[in-house]
């Protein structure tokens, strides 16, 4: 890698590592009770940031990785990212599926009705 | 001591002819209608009759719902229960019939078959007997059950099929999982005829080919992803 890297930041750099920052600290709240998530999270947030400040790197590790250009890179990553994204909330989604059915067939069961069933019943029986 | 016969219909927006269905059973049978979160008058329609009539808060398909039925009867004793179908497309005559090959057979399914009487599949629209040649293959490669019919929903199950039985597929698919659990659970199963009558109402309420599809994918999901 190039010896002479420039760490100043440029507007947008700057406003981009801000905003990847508030996202950082929006996502440690909003995955409450979720290690995992929070620290999957933290970790695109600051890989990101470490992306917008030195914008050779990724272009250094996708030339290491025989990728070719930087921005390739950063796009395999954030497709593969996106389909594992998918794949874990759709999981999430089949998950709930199945405790809204319970609740529903609970319910349903529960509060069955059977307008005239047992008298007839009953007179089928005499 | 007779056995307690539980007929579960599963119905969703059946409200026209859901009273004539239930009307066609008689009066030997207990009837559970699982009413699939109908948005028509179905709760109306079947008010005065002599049933079970329970109701999903929302749609959750038609494995749901036979699913609910299901559990209900087991919870109310039933020693036989049949699925039919509330579009009025099932023959009240077979389920008599169906019992009795349960008992003479010692099996603790029956399956209805379009496809062992010529009339029978002869009364099966062309595009949709092509569609079940298919699926019968598909179900086939995926629960090792070749069976003559596929999606037939007309099926006898004694309490032990009742007990084993759990499904999970909330639609369509249920009629493959069906399969793959009474495979799972070495349940003794066998197949009978059955004449399913084509009305222009249930041709339209029923599945489409685009349905055969969702199908699949559901029962790929269930198998692979759950």
């Amino acid at each position: 890698m190039n010896a002479d890297i420039q760490f100043t930041f440029t507007p947008i750099q700057l406003l981009l590592s801000i905003l990847l920052l508030v996202i950082a600290v929006a996502s440690l709240r909003l995955f409450r009770n979720r290690l995992l998530y929070r620290l999957f999270f933290v970790a695109i947030v600051l890989t990101g940031i470490v992306f917008v400040s030195i914008p050779e790197l990724p272009y250094y590790i996708a030339n290491r990785l025989g990728v070719g250009r930087g921005v390739d890179l950063v796009f395999y990553l954030l497709f593969t990212g996106f389909l594992l994204l998918i794949a874990v909330l759709y999981r999430r989604l089949l998950q709930h599926d199945v405790i809204i059915t319970q609740i529903i067939r609970q319910n349903a069961i529960k509060n069955y009705t059977s307008p005239n069933l047992h008298n007839q019943a009953r007179q089928q029986n005499k | 001591m007779t056995d307690q016969v539980f007929v579960i219909i599963p119905s969703f927006n059946e409200g026209k002819v859901i009273r004539q269905t239930i009307r066609s059973l008689g009066n030997q049978y207990t009837v559970v209608l699982v009413d699939d979160a109908s948005t028509d008058d179905t709760a109306n329609a079947v008010r005065d009759l002599p049933i079970y009539y329970l109701r999903h808060d929302i749609n959750l398909g038609q494995g749901a719902a036979l699913q609910t039925g299901m559990d209900f009867a087991l919870q109310q004793g039933a020693d036989i229960v049949v699925h039919f179908d509330a579009d009025g497309q099932h023959n009240p005559a077979d389920i008599d019939r169906f019992i009795s090959v349960l008992k003479d057979q010692k099996v603790d399914i029956v399956l209805g078959s379009r496809f062992m009487r010529q009339d029978d599949f002869l009364a099966i629209p062309r595009l949709r007997r092509l569609l079940l040649r298919v699926a019968r293959i598909v179900n086939g490669l995926l629960t090792g059950l070749w069976l003559s019919d596929a999606h037939n929903g007309f099926r006898v199950m004694n309490r032990q099929a009742l007990r084993s039985i759990q499904l999970k597929e909330n639609r369509m698919a249920h009629a493959t999982e069906i399969l793959m659990q009474i495979r799972r659970k070495h349940l003794h199963f066998i197949e009978c005829p059955t004449h399913i009558i084509y009305t222009d109402y249930s041709q339209v309420k029923g599945q489409r080919w685009q349905g055969a599809i969702d199908i699949l994918i559901d029962v790929f999901i269930n198998k692979y992803f759950r």
